[in-house]
């Protein structure tokens, strides 16, 4: 047959191809810079490469319309990456394990149980701290407890917070005639003498999962939760009067439930037809974005449970890998900017509320606040910071959801 | 009666592949369509669905896109065609198992599977280059390729070359004017396929591409996952027509010079 030589050289082209280009990692990592002054100077006409989850149109925008911009003046190029933060993690595992020195990542969007195992693995950059980042140091107390603890991973300076989430509850004004059931009990005794017009989105849903822990901390208090130990026996034990009060709402709830919402946006509908009265959310704004885009009214008016609700935070950290630390740490010092925070409380930007401490809030925030408060029926900041509870170990969370399942769902 | 199952065969065909695009297409243009009611409750206005189109980016990562695509298509033909030749045409050891071993990319587990690519990848420093996410999209091309080239090299036979050579033609000359012509529609095939594959490749792209190259499905798979239907459908219906209007034009091309070439053909015996 012809050509046997041919066949023999085109097979080879494409392994000289990949033999030409050797491996070559003998270069130095970079070091986080000493001040953030120096940070600058490093970090002008550098691009920095932001990964974070993409499928948040209004973050994406805030961070297109508004940090970018900003970052701009500095000198400096953003680019922003979407990526899973799991796929992150794994490709910043990938990379460590190749011995890479000098990545493509400088700044991730991580929290909870991702940090957990990014810490594990020891795979983030620190300390980030008030002596790093001045915004940090102006509008944060490095005391708060969700600057020292990450669901209960302790932070050591390796993330900062960014975004600040509470679970909030959203109550018909009409059906609840201005008097809202602010704690477990108050809300058994109106589901009694309202049967059919109380539901929740059953977990593993995010929010259906944060309102059930809710109720078990009213019931037994967080302390009580964080003490047990993570298995299903000893979780059970302690949060058995939470499932207790599950069951004894049941069938007073929408389908006597038998069924749940498996979805918020599902929930939400059932909301504003006035099926049910009750509404949640994690985010504090939610019913004043709600209102923006048409789907609530004024009916709907926010509150939190007196013995407050379940708060976390969205952060930000430096993998040891960043090429560029200088860029990195002028972005995140950057989008802890009064500016940047004020604009991303906008409807557009999906009204996130600032990390900031109670104390060291910015009059215009706070100011900004208080007027979507009295706008839109949302809680003004510092009753939310009041009423703030910790999270609970990331590992007891899906415990608790099995639990739910089968002594409230499944029981008879 | 045969009239009535041919057209009822094309009803449900039309159902099958049309009423899904039509959910797209609703999907890309409702605001608010709430379950259970059975057509959107509120649609967005051809003005809305424009912005959204220019403001998220959808058209910059076409860009990348085809660029990836075109390079992938020139690898995997380079690495594909020599490999169906050898496989149909020629008898060596181990011709069996690398029949086998051509399957591998799609056999293993995607994710298990680019990690370590991605490994590698970064030991040969080409990740975050162009040459490497083309080389791992024609990874997971190459079977497609290579199947479909050696079934047409197959049906075509080494007679034609071997006429060719007896006339004295030399090796390039039969490689280029008897082999290859001869393989076009295996080649057409080959070509198609790794066009929808590398432009439908995620994770391959995101995790080799370093954030360098921001294609098409790495910015719409994060809002089909948030349940951004509507962005998700826009994408979706972008990508579509990248996908299709180039197939339909390699198509057409083809068969145009099929009937010029039929004319000059009738001219000849005249």
């Amino acid at each position: 047959m012809y050509f046997r030589k041919l066949v023999k050289v085109l097979w080879v082209v494409p392994l000289l191809f990949l033999g030409g280009c050797s491996a070559n990692n003998s270069q130095q990592s970079t070091k986080l810079p000493p001040t953030y002054q120096s940070a600058l100077k490093a970090a002008k006409g550098q691009t920095v490469t932001y990964y974070g989850f993409g499928g948040s149109d209004t973050q994406n925008r805030w961070l297109d319309q508004v940090v970018k911009p900003m970052m701009k003046e500095k000198g400096i190029t953003l680019k922003r990456v979407p990526m899973d933060i799991e796929d992150i993690l794994s490709k910043l595992t990938t990379e460590k394990e190749a011995g890479t020195k000098k990545g493509h990542i400088d700044v991730v969007w991580i929290n909870g149980e991702n940090f957990y195992n990014a810490k594990k693995l020891d795979l983030l950059a620190g300390p980030l701290d008030g002596q790093l980042l001045p915004n940090f140091k102006r509008y944060i107390n490095a005391s708060d407890p969700d600057v020292k603890r990450d669901m209960d991973t302790a932070i050591d300076k390796l993330e900062v917070p960014y975004g600040n989430a509470q679970m909030v509850m959203i109550g018909s004004k009409q059906m609840f005639a201005g008097d809202y059931p602010t704690s477990a009990t108050k809300l058994l005794d109106w589901a009694k003498k309202n049967p059919g017009k109380l539901t929740y989105v059953a977990p593993p849903d995010f929010t259906g999962s944060a309102f059930v822990r809710n109720i078990i901390y009213e019931k037994v208090g967080f302390a009580a939760v964080n003490n047990a130990p993570a298995t299903k026996a000893g979780l059970y034990k302690a949060i058995k009067p939470g499932l207790d009060y599950l069951n004894e709402l049941k069938p007073y709830l929408w389908q006597q439930g038998k069924t749940y919402p498996k979805t918020t946006a599902q929930l939400d509908k059932m909301f504003a037809d006035h099926q049910v009265a009750l509404d949640f959310s994690y985010n504090q704004m939610y019913a004043a974005t709600q209102k923006d885009t048409g789907q609530f009214t004024d009916d709907a008016v926010t509150f939190v449970f007196d013995k407050g609700t379940i708060g976390n935070y969205n952060y930000l950290a430096i993998p040891k890998t960043a090429p560029d630390k200088a860029a990195a740490v002028v972005l995140i010092n950057t989008m802890l900017s009064e500016k940047a925070q004020e604009e991303r409380l906008e409807l557009k930007y999906g009204a996130v509320i600032p990390p900031y401490s109670a104390t060291k809030m910015p009059t215009e925030i706070t100011n900004k606040l208080a007027t979507s408060a009295q706008t839109n029926n949302t809680v003004p900041a510092t009753t939310l910071a009041d009423k703030r509870l910790p999270e609970v170990a990331g590992k007891k969370i899906p415990i608790i959801e099995q639990l739910w399942k089968e002594h409230v769902l499944n029981a008879n | 009666m045969r009239k009535i199952i041919n057209s009822f065969i094309y009803v449900i065909w039309a159902l099958i592949v049309l009423v899904p695009l039509a959910l797209i297409v609703l999907l890309a243009l409702s605001q608010r369509w709430a379950y259970p009611a059975l057509w959107p409750t509120q649609f967005s206005s051809m003005a809305t669905v424009l912005s959204l189109l220019t403001s998220t980016e959808v058209l910059s990562s076409l860009g990348a896109s085809v660029a990836l695509a075109v390079g992938t298509i020139g690898l995997t033909l380079l690495i594909a065609y020599p490999t169906a030749m050898a496989l149909t045409y020629y008898q060596f050891p181990g011709k069996k198992w690398l029949n086998l071993l051509i399957y591998l990319p799609l056999i293993i587990p995607g994710i298990a599977l680019l990690t370590n690519i991605d490994f590698v990848i970064i030991k040969l420093n080409l990740n975050g280059r162009y040459f490497g996410i083309i080389a791992v999209h024609s990874l997971f091309c190459l079977p497609y390729a290579i199947k479909l080239l050696s079934d047409n090299l197959k049906l075509v036979g080494p007679q034609y070359a071997a006429v060719s050579q007896n006339l004295g033609a030399s090796h390039w000359q039969t490689f280029w004017q008897i082999t290859v012509p001869l393989s076009k529609n295996g080649l057409q095939g080959a070509v198609m396929m790794t066009y929808i594959v590398s432009m439908t490749q995620y994770l391959a792209t995101l995790l080799i591409g370093e954030g360098n190259y921001l294609t098409l499905s790495v910015r719409m798979f994060p809002f089909t996952q948030a349940g951004k239907y509507q962005l998700a459908a826009i994408y979706a219906i972008v990508f579509m027509l990248v996908t299709l209007v180039p197939l339909f034009l390699i198509d057409s091309w083809l068969a145009w010079q099929e009937r010029s070439r039929e004319a000059h053909v009738s001219i000849d015996r005249d």
